[in-house]
């Protein structure tokens, strides 16, 4: 087990830059998540970690040990790839017997190690059947068992559970979260998927383009985002974000864009363009008008157990808004929302980072 | 509908039953040809069974001397078969195994590490791209001067070197089939390259090596043209003795055609040892 | 809209197999003009091969398939006027966009001035007109969509069939076009059957949704009813994020009284007897009751009288915003998922009691799966 540096990465593949920048830190048996859109720079980053890639510029450290000029065998990192491979000529047991048959371990140890792990990950059934018999959940645990025998320093897991089926990767993940928490294993999980993090993040990294945007626990990251992009990528649905004109106003601020106009106690001061931000859960649904309400019509509804998800048509913008199931609305409806002021957020429109609250 | 099915059925089996015969008569020919007696090689209407089934042209191969029946008679100045025999059985596997293993670490060099930018596969090609003919007379000077006419190294080397554009190739898209994850994950569980190659790679495509074995030995098997240039009384390989059942007044079909069907046999043989192999080469995408 | 009660399609005690294998099994089904019904279920549950067998590409095994009384079983896809949309839309990559919208009608021998009104119609209703002489290879995938639907209503289908036609987007994307189609489906307000493997989705888009599990049709019902009375096990344990707690429980006269009991909560159950009894595989039943009914009881609350209390302990806690999953571990070691607004903070390892309100919990016959209602 080992804590985590890398400082200032830089990788480019020709003219696209995968990583500009990157800085991060992984404490001793966290279980810390890359979370980014496709081609934020995740497996770029893990791959330079496990030294499968050199990067152009910055450092890794492991263990407080520089790791730049290491071969990635000597660097003691286990990753599960996104795409799993398992050795296919090989069954589960030598599949994960594989790394420490490497290291000249008494076959007997082998053995027991192998047993312990599997019994773990619930896949002693599969010991001796190869890998095009398994089914998705079973071939991930069989690689995380590969990863995980040898008890190495770091575990890299590379979306390992994104093409799961909802159900399963949902179990998937928390059953990976146990294990990392009986274990004690630093691991390192990379996703797009932002329920995917939260269900097994300490903290999460929040990336875009090759950098780092904002680090925190999760519900941290939700509460009091860094940046726009922060707000729009956690949450289901994400945070509502408005580019309009912020005109300062004596008793507030109102912002106008084309016909939708909303007049706000919240004192920005100057007259910029931003982007106005609120949560889905925090939009208002009125049946009839309201004194500072914005009249919207719906366009979807998507059920959601007790609440539902709905998409409301306001000027120029769709809102998303969670409406209890007890409110009647139906496809079409004329309805007024409220935007409650102590749950607004404006972020700076060139450069989304957040304005409101300070 | 049941009369429709069994018309259906009809059909198929006539085209079955048409295509075996297109493909199979020339076979059957050389192997009815085998037996027969010369009066009978060239005879009209001609026969499918032998009139008078005879051994001698077996036997002619080997015995060429031996003084019994008119194509003994025939073809008595004829070295005995045995040597070309040897000899295709030395040069034809070994050069095949040859290509195979060079042309193994070539794709794995050019599939994995991009080994010699875009060009070295393509100029690897080149050995293809033209009438082998037009290598024939520069070869032929530098094996003279290098001592390699009419020897077992020089057929070696030359098979060896023109059927590996083909291996290498045919093993690359093999090579390339195998995602680059499974060898990483080899890596980081802590084994060298080489390591790594020999014991997850390997395994993984030893069907396609097989198929693409077989292939090359099929083509160095039954080589003709440069082995004639090359070689003329050490080093004959089997094609070539082939051509040797000639004379001033013709050509010596039951001999030739005795030769042909012992000439298939290790290619079969061949064949079914690899054929499993074949079979995992095929269905090995299956398993992702 | 109007006729939405007609029946348009009728399948008849279809059954379809693969080489010995039930791929549908006795599927009897109604779909009515002018809905959107969505056929939900795992992969390989024959949500599919139905939608073929309605377009024509596969025939049934056995079974009838009716389009308004009339038996079209063996006609072949072209007779049928039915619009198919496929996984990977299928467009002609070689051809434009306009020649990709006119194909259909070009085959079926329509004059050319008719065509060009109805592509021209078509591409404006779906504001194709920017790209009608774009190569259909160089579309983004969004646009592809719109084409690929564009080219089923131009010839004016009388339903429209769509197979997992989203799969291809990203998330984000994958939402806004799923928006999209419901918008499409008002606008142009056809009959569409579509087959998801995803909830959300089919819960969003369909009036109806066929749930179908190993060739079977386990539920037909509106969303609603799909969700909070399922009818088998399979529903209650497919539909839902997380999905529904299925806890084994006994079932117990004592003292007069009927009673569920299980190692970690007992409840009185006197009013649901006659329905209990019925059940096949007495004494044993599963208690089944949604992740977001459960609640954390305030103790002086007079609303929470008569709940059923479970004490638990916490041991995974999924912060998903604005609300939180936990998952708990009874004192019998079972696991039980629920659903809680994010105002207060949990760590794993505490000590909870979490409650429902018993006229909430569903029961199933653990033999049939069956839902007792």
């Amino acid at each position: 087990m080992a804590s985590i540096e890398v400082r200032q990465l830089y990788k480019r593949y020709g003219r696209i830059t995968a990583l500009q920048g990157l800085d991060f830190s992984v404490k001793d048996g966290e279980f810390f998540c890359l979370l980014g859109a496709p081609g934020a720079g995740k497996t770029t980053t893990f791959r330079i970690i496990a030294g499968l890639e050199k990067p152009d510029r910055g450092e890794v450290w492991i263990g407080g040990e520089l790791m730049n000029s290491i071969p990635p065998q000597r660097r003691d990192v286990a990753m599960v790839f996104e795409d799993v491979a398992l050795y296919p000529h090989m069954s589960a047991f030598d599949n994960i017997a594989h790394p420490l048959r490497l290291r000249r371990l008494p076959e007997e140890e082998i053995r027991r190690r192998v047993g312990e792990i599997a019994e773990l990950l619930r896949i002693s059934h599969l010991l001796h059947r190869l890998p095009h018999t398994y089914s998705g959940g079973e071939r991930r645990r069989v690689a995380i068992a590969r990863a995980m025998v040898r008890r190495p320093r770091v575990l890299l897991l590379d979306q390992a559970f994104t093409d799961l089926d909802a159900k399963i990767r949902q179990e998937m993940a928390a059953e990976l979260k146990r294990l990392q928490r009986e274990t004690g294993q630093t691991m390192i999980y990379a996703t797009h998927d932002f329920e995917e993090a939260v269900a097994m993040a300490d903290r999460i990294l929040v990336m875009r383009d090759g950098r780092g945007v904002q680090v925190d626990e999760p519900q941290v990251l939700y509460d009091r985002p860094a940046t726009a992009f922060v707000a729009s990528f956690l949450g289901s649905p994400g945070m509502n974000l408005l580019r309009c004109q912020a005109i300062p106003e004596p008793q507030g601020t109102r912002f106008v864009h084309a016909d939708f106009m909303l007049l706000s106690p919240v004192q920005l001061g100057e007259n910029r363009e931003v982007l106005l931000g609120i949560r889905p859960e925090h939009l208002q649904i009125l049946m009839s008008p309201a004194p500072g309400s914005v009249e919207a019509e719906v366009e979807i509804i998507q059920p959601l157990g007790l609440e539902r998800i709905v998409d409301l048509r306001t000027g120029p913008f769709v809102l998303k808004a969670i409406a209890s199931i007890d409110l009647p609305l139906q496809l079409r409806q004329r309805v007024w929302l409220l935007w409650p002021s102590e749950h607004l957020f404006v972020f700076d429109a060139t450069t989304e980072e957040r304005i409101y609250p300070g | 509908m049941p009369k429709r099915a069994w018309t259906s059925v009809l059909a198929r089996w006539g085209i079955v039953l048409l295509v075996s015969l297109i493909t199979l008569t020339p076979v059957v020919w050389v192997l009815s040809l085998s037996f027969k007696p010369p009066q009978e090689w060239l005879a009209y209407p001609p026969t499918l069974i032998p009139r008078q089934p005879t051994l001698e042209n077996y036997l002619v191969l080997f015995w060429p001397g031996n003084p019994v029946g008119v194509v003994s008679e025939m073809v008595r100045t004829a070295e005995p078969v045995t040597r070309a025999f040897i000899n295709s059985l030395i040069i034809v596997p070994i050069s095949t195994a040859l290509s195979i293993v060079i042309g193994f670490l070539a794709a794995y060099g050019i599939s994995r590490f991009g080994a010699g930018g875009n060009f070295l596969p393509f100029s690897v090609l080149t050995t293809r791209m033209f009438p082998p003919i037009a290598f024939a007379v520069p070869l032929l000077v530098y094996y003279r001067s290098l001592g390699l006419i009419d020897t077992h190294l020089g057929l070696i080397l030359m098979y060896t070197t023109f059927t590996l554009a083909f291996s290498l190739w045919m093993i690359k898209g093999f090579i390339d089939g195998i995602p680059r994850h499974i060898e990483e994950a080899a890596i980081l569980d802590g084994a060298s390259r080489w390591r790594v190659m020999f014991t997850i790679t390997l395994p993984l495509i030893r069907g396609g090596l097989a198929a693409a074995a077989l292939f090359v030995f099929i083509m160095n098997w039954t080589e003709f043209l440069f082995a004639l240039i090359f070689t003329s009384r050490f080093a004959v390989t089997l094609p070539v003795q082939v051509s040797r059942y000639a004379g001033a007044v013709g050509r010596y079909y039951g001999p030739q055609a005795a030769l042909g069907i012992i000439a298939s046999i290790p290619v079969l043989i061949a064949g079914y040892l690899i054929q499993r192999y074949l079979v995992r080469a095929f269905t090995f995408g299956l398993v992702k | 809209m109007a006729h939405k009660e007609q029946v348009l399609i009728r399948l008849e005690g279809i059954t379809k197999e693969f080489n010995g294998t039930i791929a549908v099994q006795d599927l009897n089904l109604e779909i009515r003009e002018g809905e959107f019904l969505c056929f939900l279920g795992p992969s390989g549950c024959g949500k599919t091969t139905t939608l073929r067998m309605i377009a024509g590409l596969e025939r049934p095994t056995r079974g009838e398939i009716y389009l308004r009384d009339q038996r079209i079983t063996d006609w072949p896809p072209q007779r049928r006027n039915i619009g198919f949309m496929f996984q990977n839309y299928a467009l002609f990559q070689h051809m434009s966009v306009y020649d990709n919208l006119a194909f259909g009608l070009r085959v079926r021998r329509v004059p050319p001035t008719e065509i060009e009104r109805r592509v021209r119609a078509v591409a404006q209703a779906l504001e194709l007109e920017p790209v009608l002489n774009l190569r259909a290879s160089r579309l983004d995938l969004s646009t592809m969509q719109r084409v690929a639907l564009a080219r089923i209503l131009v010839i004016e289908p009388q339903v429209l069939l769509l197979d997992e036609p989203l799969n291809n987007f990203r998330p984000g994307l994958r939402e806004l076009m799923r928006a999209e189609l419901k918008r499409w489906q008002y606008q142009f307000g056809r009959t569409m059957v579509y087959v998801t493997h995803d909830q959300e989705e089919a819960l969003t888009l369909g009036d109806r949704v066929v749930v179908m599990n190993a060739g079977r049709v386990e539920q037909v019902g509106t969303p609603d009813e799909v969700y909070w009375r399922p009818a088998t096990l399979f529903v209650a344990g497919f539909i839902g994020r997380p999905p529904m707690n299925l806890i084994p429980v006994e079932y117990r006269i004592s003292e007069g009284h009927a009673f569920l009991i299980s190692p970690d909560f007992e409840m009185r159950v006197d009013e649901r007897r006659a329905l209990i009894e019925a059940s096949s595989f007495l004494p044993r039943l599963i208690l089944g009751i949604r992740p977001e009914q459960l609640l954390i009881p305030d103790l002086h609350a007079s609303s929470h009288e008569g709940l059923v209390r479970i004490p638990a302990k916490v041991d995974l806690v999924r912060p998903l915003g604005r609300k939180l999953i936990l998952d708990l571990k009874t004192r019998s070691g079972l696991l039980i998922q629920m659903v809680t607004p994010s105002t207060r903070r949990f760590a794993v390892g505490d000590d909870l009691e979490i409650a429902f309100h018993p006229h909430q919990a569903l029961l199933f016959d653990p033999h049939t799966g069956q839902g007792l209602y």
